[in-house]
């Protein structure tokens, strides 16, 4: 029995290690994470195996950040996916003592504030999950469809600036991204150079 | 008194408005305390950062956003673009900024117009950047700088001497080294070779690509060196937005591209190629092929439709000397090659210390100058007027009748040299768009050689010509038949003209066009004049007074008239004639429908290229070709760079070359390299283009 139990210790550890070595890459298995959201709650990225994920790294003291979300656009986009049955995650990879790394009272207060409509708001206070994903900026978005294979990776759009006006005028990559492929066409642009504010590791 | 007062005008007019906002002072500068019409100078957007922050270079890096300068400037002022000093790259947790702290002078030329008639005149400017330490604030600030107008020499300002050290920062376009690239997997190596066997001067090496997502920013560029060679081993990004096709950017060393102590900074262009790293060996090897490729391009010159009318003043030449001496001929053969050679040497020179300067300009850029032009049309309006019998020169009429003058003849020969190399530099010939090209990422020696190869190239038929005078026995003996032949010559110059008239209203429009008109027609009397009593059957005295009204007629209007010709600002762009299917070039165009996968063909083309000309007409201006790129979803986008446009320029650089035509057609597909077509086009060949993609 004490076998038993010591072999299933290597060989978890083995499995935890294999994975949290991995690196994302597109059109490849996206690698999976597990994370505690704001609410308490902990998700793995292989529990929503079958439906598309949506990866958002977040800052809300960025400005880049705060572009989209006091225009409402980044809201706008998780309500419009989340209601085709699409599951968002925002991470936040800022680590302890840097900025946009919050206490989860002060995060549920901000997204409160924002309306924000993501499925759940994910703090990688180690940086871990950014580094897996090689997030650079917040914004920096990602899409795993259902397969769990990495098939959007870069900007929310390809206006690179802090103006909300520059919005209306720009194209979304995101959603460019999620309405091919559940269109069953293909993506035409599968990575793009991400802009905004670098992750605070 | 007056020189107090004019004191009083410039300390108080000056002043520029220095905005503080958060940690960021900005603040508009200029080199020179005074504008003088016409003369361009240098304003710098001076940001002082506070310690520990900093603010953007041209790519910012894996976050942050380029400092943006919009020009609100008074009518007839021009604003270039930004020239960035070489940055310094700031990592920060694994991710890299390229980035300046402290202070940075963005230097932008002014160019103001040649009559001003304000006393002073204020520069106004949005700017706008992102400043960060580790956190980020965007910032902005509407600026101003006002300076008096003055035709006094400019004065240096207090800020002269920072812009001036500014401008040792900024990366030179040529450095005593090749370079060359090969793509790896996962990684992009540059060879750098020294033509001076010395690989340690420069000392530490960073590469900042121009391009962001393509290039891993933040991990370690590998450098080694071996006896002549430097090898920068930059890995790529993992998530990376297109492949290194062309490899843009600057090398910063730490010491100097050029010894100790010279420019730190250089730029590179490159195309990544397969094969291995250029040894010494090969690199003479391939240079051996490129100067052949050179020379063949030379002789094929002779053949170009904007060169064969002027060759006809050398055939003219030929069949007046076909019965004089070996020896003479042989002389008449060597001025010409030599006015090819020094004229080309002259251009390429010329192009080499402009571009030195941070000029963006390519092989024909002097067809892009109206006064040039100018010059250029009615010099050769006077040689047809010459070969009408209008008027002789000097000695000619004697040099008809049979007899010879030895120096006026040998000039004439130089001289046909000269104008034959410079209205056959537009027309690039096949062979020849690669040969200059490779002259763009080559040393000035080299550069020089294949210049020196297509001279050579485009003289040889003349040269053999004058070394073996028996081939010339065919032509008959002097007579009657040399006044016709001579006249039907005056014809093809006239062609000439014409399309050199089209190209001048092509860049001044249907005004510059009609006072170059009335510009010739002065010329013609002055040539008439001088024609009429000018001429050695007159005395002396009438002779010396016609002379002097024919160069007032032909001198004072052509010094009005061209002034004010080149005063017109003709902004509509030469190509709104062109079919709705046709759109104009930005970069930026081109690059949205390449990231939506849509086909694109850019056509380089320029109103003085005929080659361009011909092209468009036969192959691409064609109802089956343009519905054959229709059918394809092919866009056409055209790139009109009859006059001067960083942008084309820059564009014609990424492939490689620095003359037009060039014709590239993109497929769309992500990671595909566009394909070049030939310079010489019909219609099947496109259509096989299209139908192959």
């Amino acid at each position: 029995m004490k076998k038993t139990m010591l072999f299933l210790a290597v060989f978890l550890l083995t499995i935890t290690f294999s994975v949290s070595g991995q690196k994302a890459a597109i059109d490849k298995a996206a690698p999976d994470f597990t994370l505690t959201d704001s609410k308490g709650e902990t998700h793995s990225l292989s529990d929503f195996k079958g439906k598309y994920v949506v990866l958002e790294w977040i800052n809300y003291d960025c400005p880049f950040v705060e572009k989209h979300y006091d225009a409402g656009n980044m809201q706008k986009l998780q309500e419009t996916y989340t209601g085709k049955d699409i599951v968002w995650l925002s991470i936040c990879s800022s680590v302890d003592g840097k900025q946009g790394n919050f206490t989860p009272e002060e995060i549920n207060k901000r997204s409160e504030a924002h309306g924000a409509k993501f499925t759940a708001y994910l703090m990688d206070t180690d940086g871990k999950v950014g580094k897996m994903y090689a997030a650079k900026t917040t914004p920096h978005m990602y899409v795993v469809n259902p397969e769990g294979t990495l098939v959007y990776a870069g900007a929310i759009d390809d206006k690179a600036s802090t103006d909300k006006a520059d919005i209306k005028d720009a194209k979304n990559y995101v959603a460019a991204a999620l309405d091919a492929a559940m269109a069953g066409k293909e993506i035409k642009e599968k990575v793009t150079k991400p802009y905004g504010c670098s992750v605070k590791y | 008194m007056k020189n107090i007062l004019f004191l009083l005008i410039i300390s108080s007019a000056l002043l520029s408005q220095s905005v503080r906002t958060d940690h960021v002072t900005a603040e508009l500068v200029s080199e020179f305390n005074t504008i003088k019409p016409g003369v361009p100078f240098t304003v710098a957007l001076r940001l002082e950062m506070d310690e520990h922050w900093h603010t953007y270079w041209r790519n910012a890096g894996d976050s942050g956003i380029p400092t943006t300068i919009e020009w609100n400037l008074p009518p007839g002022f021009e604003a270039g673009n930004i020239h960035w000093q070489f940055p310094q790259k700031i990592v920060v947790e694994g991710l890299s900024n390229f980035a300046y702290e402290e202070e940075v002078f963005l230097l932008v030329n002014i160019t103001p117009p040649d009559i001003i008639s304000a006393s002073e005149i204020t520069l106004n400017a949005k700017a706008d950047w992102l400043v960060c330490k580790i956190e980020c604030l965007p910032g902005g600030a509407d600026l101003s700088l006002t300076l008096p107008v003055s035709d006094r020499i400019n004065e240096a300002s207090k800020w002269f001497d920072d812009i001036n050290r500014t401008r040792s920062l900024l990366p030179i376009a040529n450095a005593p080294w090749t370079v060359s690239a090969e793509v790896e997997e996962e990684s992009v190596t540059l060879f750098l070779t020294s033509e001076k066997n010395e690989v340690a001067y420069p000392g530490d090496i960073t590469f900042f690509p121009y391009t962001g997502g393509i290039f891993d920013n933040a991990s370690q560029q590998e450098v080694s060196r071996n006896e002549n060679t430097i090898r920068i081993k930059l890995p790529l990004e993992a998530f990376r937005s297109s492949e290194p096709d062309t490899i843009r950017g600057i090398l910063v060393s730490d010491t100097g591209w050029r010894g100790d102590d010279s420019e730190k900074a250089f730029e590179i262009s490159i195309i990544p190629g397969e094969q291995a790293p250029i040894s010494e060996n090969q690199n003479s090897e391939s240079l051996l092929l490129i100067l052949g490729f050179a020379f063949i391009g030379g002789l094929i010159l002779n053949l170009m439709p904007c060169v064969l009318p002027v060759l006809s003043l050398k055939i003219m030449g030929f069949v007046e000397q076909a019965n004089s001496g070996k020896r003479e001929i042989y002389h008449h053969g060597l001025s010409f090659t030599a006015g090819v050679l020094v004229s080309f040497w002259v251009l390429a020179g010329v192009l080499l210390l402009l571009q030195s300067g941070g000029q963006k300009l390519g092989w024909g850029f002097q067809l892009q100058e109206p006064i040039f032009l100018l010059v250029l049309i009615i010099l050769l309006f006077l040689f047809s007027l010459n070969l009408f019998g209008v008027f002789e020169i000097g000695s000619s009429l004697t040099r008809l009748g049979g007899g010879s003058s030895k120096s006026s003849g040998l000039t004439g020969s130089f001289i046909s040299g000269v104008t034959a190399t410079i209205v056959a530099t537009p027309c690039t010939a096949p062979f020849m768009g690669s040969a200059l090209g490779y002259t763009l990422t080559q040393p000035a020696l080299i550069t020089m050689t294949v210049f020196t190869a297509l001279a050579l190239g485009m003289a040889s038929p003349y040269l053999l010509l004058s070394i073996f005078p028996k081939w010339l026995k065919i032509i008959p003996k002097p007579g009657n038949w040399m006044i016709a032949f001579k006249q039907f010559m005056g014809f093809l110059l006239a062609a000439t003209i014409i399309w050199l008239l089209w190209v001048l209203s092509a860049i001044k429009g249907s005004d510059g066009l009609l006072l170059t008109l009335m510009l010739l027609l002065f010329s013609s009397i002055a040539a008439w004049i001088y024609g009429t009593w000018g001429n050695i059957s007159v005395s002396t005295t009438k002779r010396r007074i016609a002379t002097v009204i024919s160069l007032v007629i032909l001198l004072l209007p052509g010094y009005y008239l061209g002034s004010t010709i080149e005063q017109i600002d003709f902004s509509q762009s030469s190509t709104s004639e062109n079919s709705s299917d046709w759109e104009n070039y930005s970069n930026e165009k081109v690059q949205q429908y390449l990231s939506e996968g849509i086909p694109v063909f850019i056509d380089f083309t320029a109103t003085w290229c005929l080659t361009c000309q011909v092209n468009k007409k036969v192959a691409l201006h064609n109802d089956e070709v343009e519905s054959a790129f229709k059918d394809a979803g092919i866009k056409t986008i055209i790139a009109d760079w009859t006059k001067r446009d960083d942008e084309i320029t820059d564009a014609l650089a990424s492939f490689g070359r620095n003359s037009v035509p060039l014709y590239v057609l993109y497929s769309g597909k992500k990671g595909e390299k566009p394909v070049i077509l030939p310079e010489v086009l019909t219609p099947e060949i496109v259509i096989d283009y299209i139908n192959q993609l």
